[in-house]
């Protein structure tokens, strides 16, 4: 086993043992045998397995309020509370138009542990409903109306695709070889990186994609990380997604 | 009006981060929802809600909640800033009838004649698919029909808004440039609103309020957030390299082989054993 890790110069060494030691006749059967036995466990494995993804780690519950409804004031500017008569608090804000919100963009993903590092574009929903995700399989796009990496609230979605026809392997397709406890880093266009640490990476069938969960606006921060997997059927495609879930490695805890 | 909104994206940029409003209960599902906007120009007021002061000097152009309240009938009264009580108001009684689970606003303004009225608004929180974002444009100002127009023009689904009636659709995200009112059917504007931001999942209610007469037309947002959906699926892969549905081809040749092997191997055993 020790060839495994030394050099192909080694390796090659090894494999010349002197051919004195060599008993043909009478060895050449078993180690055929041995051979066969080890590469048929390895093949019924992979099937077994259903594919290289598999799960590891557990997606945690996140915290979740009910979300329809809620309210938010046009303009936060000098709220001044007016206490009513039976308890309850009033809030009265003036009514201007709000302005647009200029919150941070992440430009950049980067998962050093199995070689990702991709440029990140905004991307939103086709007619139909169906997440865009970059036609470019090298770059990777952040669902810009869920929150932004960095957000306190939400899970903050970025998808890529796993392969393309024209381009062979896409950004995401190492995401399967993520592992619990794996960093991400996230560049923001402000200059400034997001670190999140792995919690979980599931492959999930597509027929029975959380996705009210996966891009969901409340509950405590994460970052979702999405791609295709399972099977490929030629007619339909892949049959499941990739996810992966990552929370935020608090300032200073990565070293 | 120009101005005056500038004024208020510089302070909301200055000021980053929302800050939710309202009591939330345990039992937010079931109750009302009520927010309450005053656009009677020029008029500080109280407001009374079954009797008790409730708001006690409501600016005009203001909005106030919103407040989770049992669903029932309230009697709301609004008398002039500091009157001793609601026995003489200036608008109302009127009475209230609140549905659970139903998102309302209360609009004091001024009717299409320029008398103070009230209306009550049922704010549509249903649902916006995923990418898309709710615009509602409520005529509460002193003036006739009004068309909303973007770019100089009439946007659809916008036009012939009466006073105290509203026109709403739901749009794709983004901005809506040079946004305007003008009266039904002509295109000279009466309000430059200026650029509208049509927020994912958000209900953005515009109230055009105030008194054409009187030059003092301005127009007033409420954002209701929280009504997105999210994407149906994510389709992100479209080669195959990344099949999982079973072994590598490598695996595959290489377990044939070793298999073509043994047998061989088993055989030569067998015969230099028998």
């Amino acid at each position: 086993m020790e060839t495994a890790m030394g050099t192909a110069a080694e390796g090659r060494k090894v494999v010349g043992q002197p051919a004195h030691r060599r008993r043909p006749s009478r060895r050449g059967p078993l180690v055929g045998l041995i051979a066969s036995v080890v590469v048929l466990v390895s093949v019924s494995a992979a099937v077994a397995v259903g594919g290289p993804e598999g799960n590891v780690g557990e997606r945690p519950q996140f915290d979740s309020q009910s979300f329809q409804g809620s309210q938010s004031p046009t303009n936060p500017a000098s709220p001044n509370p007016e206490v009513i008569s039976d308890g309850l608090t009033l809030t009265v804000q003036p009514a201007d138009p709000p302005a647009k919100q200029d919150l941070a963009e992440p430009v950049r993903l980067a998962i050093p542990s199995v070689g990702i590092d991709a440029r990140v574009d905004p991307t939103g929903v086709n007619p139909d409903g169906v997440a865009v995700v970059p036609k470019d399989a090298y770059r990777v796009g952040w669902y810009k109306f869920g929150p932004s990496p960095g957000s306190l609230e939400g899970s903050a979605v970025i998808v890529g695709h796993v392969d393309s026809k024209t381009q062979g392997r896409g950004a995401l397709y190492p995401l399967r070889g993520v592992r619990v406890g794996d960093l991400i880093t996230v560049g923001l266009d402000q200059g400034n990186d997001v670190v999140y640490r792995v919690v979980a990476r599931e492959s999930i069938s597509k027929k029975r994609l959380p996705v009210s969960e996966l891009f969901s606006r409340d509950g405590s921060p994460r970052l979702t990380l999405i791609t295709c997997g399972g099977a490929y059927v030629k007619a339909l495609g892949y049959t499941d997604n990739v996810v992966v879930t990552a929370e935020p490695v608090k300032r200073g805890a990565t070293k | 009006m120009r101005k005056s909104f500038a004024a208020a994206a510089v302070l909301a940029i200055a000021t980053p981060g929302l800050v939710l409003l309202g009591a939330t209960s345990a039992s937010a599902a079931e109750d009302a929802k009520l927010s309450v906007f005053h656009g009677v120009p020029g008029l500080t007021v109280d407001v009374y809600v079954n009797g008790d002061l409730t708001l006690d000097d409501f600016e005009p152009g203001s909005f106030a909640g919103p407040l989770d309240l049992p669903a029932g009938t309230y009697t709301v009264a609004i008398t002039a800033a500091d009157a001793a009580d609601d026995s003489a108001p200036a608008i109302g009684p009127i009475d209230l009838t609140l549905d659970a689970g139903v998102n309302y606003t209360a609009a004091a303004h001024l009717d299409a004649a320029g008398a103070p009225t009230a209306t009550l608004f049922t704010n549509d929180t249903s649902k916006t698919s995923a990418g898309e974002g709710r615009l509602t444009v409520r005529h509460v100002a002193a003036a006739p029909a009004v068309d909303l127009l973007a770019g100089g023009a009439p946007v659809a689904g916008f036009t012939d808004i009466t006073n105290p009636n509203e026109k709403l659709a739901d749009l794709a995200a983004g901005t809506v440039d040079e946004v305007a009112i003008a009266a039904t059917g002509t295109t000279d504007s009466v309000l430059d609103i200026g650029a509208v931001e049509v927020v994912e999942g958000t209900n953005t209610i515009a109230y055009a309020w105030g008194s054409l007469a009187d030059d003092n037309l301005a127009v007033a947002v409420q954002s209701i957030d929280g009504l997105h959906s999210a994407p149906s699926s994510v389709p992100a892969g479209e080669a195959g390299l990344a099949d999982g549905s079973g072994a590598p081809l490598w695996a595959l040749v290489a377990g044939a082989l070793a298999a073509f092997g043994a047998l061989i191997s088993t055989r030569r055993l067998v015969a230099s054993r028998s």
